[in-house]
């Protein structure tokens, strides 16, 4: 017999039913347990008893989920970094319930929408912790109305292991980390991945009677480029701790990786980034606040005189000024650095 | 097409430059003279992909894979054998490999090259595949024997064979070639109880691609673990040298992913791969 492809037989009938007595094992999401990978109860179950006795079934249990925590602490080693490495575990593995990887082998993607799940835990814990009811307002907003919040620290925790997000939010919880600094960590790490799994934007060099019209080009921005806010000093972090020995590839196992939460040089006010890709990899550019605020504009549509208008009170006339003679400069400096890569309709 | 008695490393990132920069030296040949790239971590991956160009320059670069699931129950996958024959045109990959594995069924993938269940009546369909993955592959298409940790229980009614019977009847079925990795023979054997002796008698040494030597742990259940973290032990060395008397020259190619030591001590292993066989 010859399935769809050529050449390539149909299994014998029995095949798919053996594999299958050691992939449900395998595949039975750990049961949370400080330190350690615990399977859950039951979880050989269906198994035969002669494979089921066997100490590989053990250590290919987990291997298994080792290598998806780990790949989910490359993913966000900024995050893994502030929560310490099995707390930070646990929120990988209430994502891995939540939304199991998909059949492809790419270890990367299983740990795509880890954020997600933190956020709703994040908002979660900061909403009904506070005794308010409802659906609530995001967690942007929750984070400016209480901005030195923490995910609050339950004297006995009450896991619930089979419900992802209380799995999540008893994770953020034990990290003792204010909230701000776990979503920042968790929005630095997810701009990072964006520039690095973008390709490198084609070069794009705007001539000058493109930049003479400057003021009304809407740019086409790079696949890729995020701006990041920080208070804590994330975005270098990792340079220190690559220095000292801490990768953030931490092997199989995660034992590059404290178990204890490390917290990042607190900055005492806010510091902006552009995240590029770039042909050697990930291209970080500080910039000052007004400019971090108008690429944001432009970012969400505005036109130049819009977001210079909506910025206008804190612009005095003769910075106002410096920015509509400097313009064109500017622009050509974010082609070179890759930010843009031409204008919408152009 | 590699030199048979050729060395060469396993490509982790950290090794780029210090291989671009032995390889690009010049004048006297270098100690690593290809190397072998999980090619995988290089599919969709455009800036990955330009640093394989340039060593591939250099040097040979074998391609080495992880997921075609051979001894899987589900069909093979046409657009990723496809995807794989293209990165090989365009380094030159002089050969291919993947496992004597499955790595996932249904919708559920393990990460892992997890051991078939070793039976007369198994091997002819995965030697099928593995045809079939050398014919889209458009080069001669290697199968590395994995490390493993458990012994399939017999099925009613199904004729079991030992691990060295299995792989030479998947091999010659499928026309195909060895990548034999001692360090996974040596973990094996002691997991399972068999005389890795037994894979060296059966192999069709004209057949063999390349060797693999690598390092492995003891994990605490008493198994022995493939780590790829360690130095190669004196037992696979011994290996190494009965393979060679067997079958030697081949290219041999050393494994190191995780806990890497300086390039330098690299070079030492395989300084030391030269001594075992009795010199260059």
């Amino acid at each position: 017999m010859v399935s769809a492809r050529e050449g390539d037989p149909a299994p014998p009938p029995w095949l798919a039913g053996r594999l299958a007595a050691l992939s449900a094992p395998l595949g039975a999401p750990p049961a949370p347990a400080a330190g350690r990978l615990a399977p859950p109860q039951g979880w050989r179950e269906g198994c035969d008893s002669l494979l089921a006795a066997q100490p590989g079934l053990r250590l290919y249990y987990e291997q298994r989920w080792m290598r998806l925590l780990s790949a989910a602490q490359e993913r966000a080693p900024r995050l893994a970094r502030v929560m310490g490495a099995w707390r930070f575990n646990h929120l990988a593995l209430a994502h891995l319930r939540a939304a199991p990887p998909p059949a492809g082998g790419d270890l990367d993607e299983a740990s795509a929408g880890l954020g997600a799940v933190a956020r709703a835990a994040l908002r979660r814990g900061l909403w009904a912790e506070r005794g308010l009811a409802g659906e609530g307002p995001s967690l942007s907003a929750l984070l400016e109305r209480l901005p030195t919040a923490h995910v609050l620290a339950p004297a006995a925790p009450d896991l619930a292991p089979d419900l992802a997000p209380d799995l999540a939010l008893a994770a953020l919880r034990g990290a003792g980390a204010p909230t701000r600094l776990i979503e920042q960590a968790l929005s630095v790490d997810e701009a990072a991945h964006r520039a690095l799994a973008a390709p490198p934007p084609a070069p794009w060099a705007p001539d000058a009677a493109l930049l003479a019209r400057a003021p009304h080009l809407r740019l086409r921005w790079a696949p890729g480029v995020s701006l990041v806010r920080e208070e804590w000093a994330l975005v270098e972090w990792l340079d220190a701790a690559e220095g000292s020995g801490v990768s953030a590839n931490a092997p199989a196992g995660g034992r590059a990786l404290s178990e204890a939460p490390a917290r990042p040089p607190a900055l005492g006010g806010q510091r902006y980034w552009a995240l590029s890709p770039a042909p050697e990899g990930l291209r970080r550019t500080t910039l000052d606040p007004l400019c971090a605020e108008l690429l944001a504009r432009w970012r969400r549509g505005e036109g130049w005189g819009e977001a210079l208008v909506a910025m206008e009170a804190r612009l005095s006339p003769d910075a106002r000024g410096r920015w509509e003679r400097g313009l064109p400069e500017w622009v050509a400096c974010g082609a070179r650095l890759g930010w843009w890569v031409g204008v919408e309709g152009g | 097409m590699t030199e048979r008695r050729a060395l060469g490393v396993g490509l982790r990132p950290e090794l780029y430059e210090p291989l671009r920069a032995r390889l690009s030296r010049g004048g006297a040949r270098p100690l690593v003279g290809f190397v072998e790239a999980l090619a995988e971590n290089f599919l969709g991956a455009p800036r990955a992909l330009r640093r394989l160009d340039a060593l591939a320059a250099l040097a040979p670069v074998a391609l080495h894979c992880v997921s075609l699931n051979l001894c899987g129950a589900d069909p093979l996958d046409g657009a990723r054998l496809a995807a794989l024959a293209a990165l090989a045109r365009r380094v030159r990959a002089p050969y291919v490999s993947d496992h004597l594995c499955w790595t996932s069924l249904g919708a559920l993938h393990h990460h892992d090259l997890l051991p078939p269940p070793c039976e007369a009546a198994l091997a002819p369909y995965v030697a099928a595949r593995a045809r079939a993955a050398q014919g889209a592959l458009g080069v001669p298409f290697g199968l590395e024997n994995v490390s493993s940790y458990l012994r399939w229980p017999p099925r009613e009614g199904g004729e079991a064979l030992s691990e060295a019977a299995f792989y030479a009847r998947v091999v010659e079925g499928a026309g195909a070639h060895y990548m034999l990795d001692l360090n996974n023979l040596y973990v094996s054997s002691h997991n399972l109880g068999f005389d890795p002796e037994e894979v060296l008698a059966v192999v069709d040494w004209g057949r063999v691609l390349q060797v693999h030597v690598a390092g492995h742990q003891r994990h605490p259940s008493g198994l022995l673990h493939d780590t790829h973290d360690r130095p190669v032990c004196d037992e696979v060395w011994a290996l190494y040298r009965a393979a060679w008397r067997r079958g030697g020259p081949f290219p041999t190619l050393l494994e190191w992913d995780a806990d890497l030591p300086p390039f330098e001590a690299l070079e030492d292993t395989l300084a030391r791969a030269v001594e075992a066989r009795g010199g260059w």
